[in-house]
């Protein structure tokens, strides 16, 4: 459609470009109504010429200018005729290649824009694909998720009905098997729990590891356990013991626990034995019984597994809980709390704070 | 972190604190140990439970969460016991459901929100609580939740999570991982029933 017009567009400017070329040529401002008839234009060279000596004539009579001057024109006129004609041609081919060049540079824009439409339109796809991909991937992840977990408590449960309990021989050889208790717990998955409409109660110590989100909540009951609850259908996906997540009393040391990985400044008191094994997690060091692989004791509580003093280090700010000076009596002659400076103990170390900022300032290893 | 290296054995250190009041002079803490039990400072926690027969109740538990060897170990801690009475004073349902094997790791929740790092006086916690806003100090428990300490008259009084309230009875029992405290309640952590 643009182009068209442009089209008749350098088709008006050619039909018009004549008149105005004789318009120009007389210089007479009675011609402005020649001009722009358009009919005259067809006939420039002959009619325009007559024309103008009927006017002039006329008007040059009354000034008194001689009729040879008017003949001089008149024949100047016809001389430069061809001339103008030339000049009326260039000037209408130089419109045409303008209105040329012109439609050219509107053609390339055009193109131009309509490139620039297609990339806009094809990074939004990508991005609106990237975003579909993203989101398929993490519900796939979920659901991959959740169907390993409803099939370890479903392993667990047959394992743990099927032997009649957790025995010490089936215990040393899976993981799966659960004692009564947690049995009890897993049954509930997929079940309503009465707490679910509670508000969000979960110990704060653990409230970084299960938050409520868009599709999760997460309720704690008063036995240790979290309970994930899918938000639309209030039925219970996952429970987690809390205390020892991992490793529980009672229970088999689950896969995974088969390095020793007690923290390096209570290694010397707690090395593995023919007798004993000792494994640490979340804030404690647990004593498994070789020869049952039942985990039978706790050896050790530390702060640091329940974000606690013992897992902060200098510049980090003194938790809440350390009000009390605590240093162990031994050391207490060499870190007594000044004006500058308090001493906390936690996990075999004593942490130096600084009273007004209550800034971690130096942290000092006992058990080495 | 910054790491200052001290080369002493914190266990074989406490293993010789036999006095009850050594090297405590620069914090004033050998006033409190005034009060405590020197001659018993060779038994560990543990032992001086288990020879308690006001804490046997709370000793039983102790072995039936498996945190015994906690108490025998290196620690230090601080124990807050409570005496039998004060087990006693648990509805007989609730205190049979603690017991109960699949209720394990609640008991060991429960007992180890009575356990606190380090070895804390009587002495060091009403100096606590006297410079601490309101009349109050905080407490870290090895399972990370807090206890609020406060005076009433001459007497610390710890309020738990569940808004219950226990009261030191006999404090400064020092031992060679630590120091006992007798309390007059269970202390119940946020969330427990």
């Amino acid at each position: 459609m643009r182009k068209l017009m442009l089209l008749a567009g350098v088709a008006a400017f050619a039909v018009a470009a004549p008149a105005l070329a004789k318009g120009q040529g007389h210089g007479g401002g009675g011609h402005g109504g020649h001009g722009g008839n358009g009919g005259h234009a067809a006939q420039p060279h002959h009619g325009g010429g007559g024309q103008g000596h009927g006017v002039h004539g006329g008007s040059h009579a009354a000034r008194g200018h001689g009729p040879q001057r008017h003949g001089g024109q008149a024949n100047a006129h016809r001389q430069r005729g061809p001339q103008r004609l030339d000049a009326r041609q260039r000037r209408v081919e130089r419109a045409i290649e303008h209105e040329r060049r012109d439609l050219r540079q509107a053609r390339q824009e055009q193109r131009f824009d309509t490139r620039r439409r297609v990339e806009q339109r094809l990074a939004r796809d990508i991005v609106r694909e990237d975003r579909r991909d993203w989101r398929r991937w993490s519900e796939r992840r979920l659901a991959l998720r959740d169907r390993f977990e409803e099939r370890r408590f479903e392993r667990g449960r047959r394992l743990a009905i099927g032997s009649g309990g957790c025995p010490p021989g089936l215990a040393r050889q899976n993981r799966f098997c659960m004692p009564p208790g947690q049995l009890r717990k897993a049954q509930l998955i997929g079940r309503h729990v009465p707490f679910s409409n509670l508000a969000y109660n979960v110990p704060d110590r653990f409230r970084y590891r299960f938050s409520d989100g868009g599709r999760w909540l997460y309720r704690y009951d008063d036995a240790g356990f979290v309970y994930r609850i899918d938000r639309r259908s209030s039925l219970v996906n996952s429970i987690y013991p809390l205390f020892g997540n991992s490793l529980t009393m009672g229970e088999p040391l689950p896969l995974g626990y088969e390095v020793y990985n007690v923290p390096l400044s209570y290694r010397r008191f707690y090395p593995d034995t023919s007798n004993y094994f000792y494994r640490y997690d979340d804030g404690a060091i647990y004593r498994v019984n070789s020869q049952t692989n039942l985990v039978d004791g706790i050896v050790a509580m530390l702060t640091g597994g329940v974000g606690g003093l013992g897992s902060l280090g200098v510049g980090d700010p003194l938790p809440t809980g350390y009000d009390a000076y605590n240093v162990p009596l031994d050391y207490r002659d060499r870190y007594a709390d000044t004006g500058d400076s308090w001493y906390r103990y936690a996990d075999g170390s004593i942490y130096q704070v600084d009273p007004q900022t209550r800034l971690i300032q130096a942290v000092i290893s006992l058990l080495v | 972190m910054m790491r200052k290296m001290v080369p002493l054995c914190l266990a074989s250190a406490l293993a010789a604190c036999t006095s009850g009041d050594g090297g405590n002079q620069g914090n004033g803490a050998n006033e409190a140990s005034g009060n405590a039990q020197a001659g018993q400072a060779r038994t560990s926690i543990a032992e001086a439970l288990a020879a308690s027969i006001d804490h046997s109740s709370f000793q039983q538990a102790l072995q039936a969460a498996g945190l015994t060897d906690t108490l025998r170990g290196i620690g230090p801690y601080t124990v807050f016991a409570p005496t039998n009475a004060a087990f006693d004073a648990i509805p007989a349902d609730a205190r049979s459901s603690l017991t109960a094997p699949e209720q394990r790791d609640r008991l060991v929740t429960l007992l180890s929100y009575h356990i606190v790092p380090g070895t804390v006086t009587a002495e060091d916690l009403g100096r606590a609580i006297d410079r601490g806003q309101g009349g109050r100090a905080q407490l870290a428990t090895v399972t990370g939740d807090n206890l609020t300490l406060s005076r009433e008259g001459q007497a610390i009084v710890i309020a738990d999570g569940a808004g219950g309230r226990a009261r030191i009875t006999h404090p400064d029992q020092l031992q060679s991982n630590g120091v006992l405290h007798s309390i007059d309640a269970v202390l119940m952590p946020g969330g427990a029933q």
